[in-house]
């Protein structure tokens, strides 16, 4: 009956320690979700500002990420034809601007799926 | 003795549970942190360049006007100088001629509606109240999807109303002054002789001054903008910390009294740069004529190539750029990103602000 009892008590904890280990995996792999989530959202964010600031002329070369910006219009960004908006001659009118990009970056793919996050940066003035 | 050992691992499992929320929500307050620390930050940045863009477009557009009084002073002064001196028509040996002085009469008043436009577009209300509103704006823009209780926006100047003027009349973007050009022309009159009406012997120079283009006092003008964006942590703030007063735990790690302490802030500083307005003043002046610009006085009569020196100095080519918080005048101790915020909330940031 010790014997028994001494046997049972070790599987009692080994499921305790299996179920804990679940736990602690699960709490682990939470926080790398978590972490790659901020990473992401970091990614898509200074995609967004720099895109909206310099348009697509530093978005250039194999690491330029220009897949994941998307750049509507920016100032003095002759690829997105706006590279004479502020004044280039002796007019220069004050108007009305709007200059945005979005940006997007993705999670992996893991155990609580792939989170996509996209960002719009603005540089507006009436 | 067996009985009291089986109840260890429960115990152990209780505490093992209790650190992994805490450090759950640690790791989840410091996500929200840095996410909520980017979102002012490019927030702060974007409103900042957007209010330099606008200074940009308001500095340009000074230049432009600039452009269109010397190249109309310019004109009126080759009219003037041009071809043969004028001859009165009757015989009063008067110096001035009427049709001259109409010339300079309508291009004077061309001139004055001229700088009455520059004057009103560098006016603090069109500039830099301007800029401010645009910078507000561009925040408020890029941060829509935080709530209104979370996130405030506050766009600033180094330029303080009344601090810079158009010629010391109209409070302004930066300090603008008004140069007198010299309107020249020769002038051959009638006078009485024996035989009736003679030419006078000396040909005489009328010199008729004008107000026209503006100078800068400064060669480079203050017109830094900056933009600060603070936030209170969201509700899905994770509180763990403990406050007696019951309310949420703070940004930064200690318990929060509820108050600005455990604001988030992030400043952001830009300028408009890379062009000009006009000549600064003292490239012009020849040292002894305060107020004439240098080329464009002179007897009897001084060509219009005195115009080249100025309108090389009018360049529209002003953009915006991010700068660093350092770059902040220097010179000016009462406006500095801490104290234009000290002034808007009545709170001393000054050792509050975290890069």
């Amino acid at each position: 009956m010790q014997i028994l009892l001494g046997t049972k008590r070790r599987g009692q904890a080994a499921v305790e320690t299996m179920l804990l280990a679940f736990l602690v995996m699960m709490i682990l792999m939470s926080l790398v979700h978590l972490f790659t989530v901020t990473w992401a959202s970091e990614n898509a964010h200074i995609r967004a500002r720099e895109g909206v600031m310099h348009g697509t002329s530093f978005l250039v070369g194999d690491r330029a990420d220009i897949a994941y910006t998307s750049v509507s219009s920016s100032p003095f960004d002759s690829m997105t034809e706006n590279y004479s908006a502020l004044c280039n001659d002796y007019s220069c009118p004050i108007t009305p601007y709007r200059f945005t990009a979005t940006a997007s970056d993705t999670t992996p793919d893991g155990f609580f799926g792939s989170q996509a996050i996209s960002v719009q940066a603005v540089i507006a003035g009436n | 003795m067996l009985r009291r050992r089986s109840g260890q691992s429960a115990i152990l499992i209780a505490l093992s549970l209790f650190s992994m929320v805490i450090f759950v929500a640690f790791v989840t307050n410091i996500g929200i942190l840095v996410n909520d620390k980017i979102r002012v930050q490019s927030a702060a940045d974007l409103g900042a360049f957007s209010a330099a863009y606008r200074e940009a477009q308001v500095m340009n557009r000074l230049a432009a006007i600039n452009y269109d009084i010397l190249k109309e002073a310019e004109r009126c002064r080759e009219m003037l100088e041009a071809g043969e001196p004028w001859m009165p028509p009757s015989c009063d040996c008067q110096p001035l001629h009427p049709m001259a002085e109409e010339i300079i009469s309508g291009c004077s008043a061309s001139i004055d509606a001229m700088a009455a436009q520059f004057q009103s577009t560098a006016s603090y209300g069109a500039s830099v109240s301007n800029a401010i509103s645009a910078g507000e704006y561009t925040m408020n823009e890029n941060v829509s999807g935080i709530s209104s209780d979370f996130f405030e926006g506050y766009s600033g100047s180094a330029t303080a109303p009344g601090a810079y003027s158009v010629d010391g009349l109209v409070s302004a973007i930066a300090n603008f002054s008004r140069l007198t050009t010299n309107f020249n022309y020769w002038v051959m009159p009638f006078c009485p002789c024996f035989t009736g009406c003679c030419y006078q012997p000396a040909v005489p120079s009328m010199i008729v001054p004008v107000p026209s283009y503006y100078v800068k006092d400064d060669r480079n003008p203050d017109v830094w903008v900056m933009a600060e964006a603070s936030g209170t942590m969201e509700g899905t703030y994770l509180d763990i910390a403990y406050s007696p007063a019951g309310n949420d735990g703070g940004y930064f790690g200690s318990s929060s009294d509820g108050g600005d302490s455990d604001r988030m802030v992030a400043i952001s500083v830009a300028k408009p740069f890379d062009g000009s307005v006009g000549p600064t003043v003292i490239y012009l002046s020849d040292g002894s004529t305060s107020g004439i610009a240098a080329g464009n006085y002179g007897l009897p009569v001084e060509r219009s190539n005195g115009f080249m020196l100025p309108e090389a100095y009018i360049q529209p080519t002003y953009r915006a750029r991010l700068a660093g918080v350092h770059e902040w005048d220097s010179s000016s101790t009462i406006r500095t990103p801490a104290t234009t915020i000290a002034q808007a909330y009545g709170i001393d940031y000054a050792n509050l602000i975290r890069h």
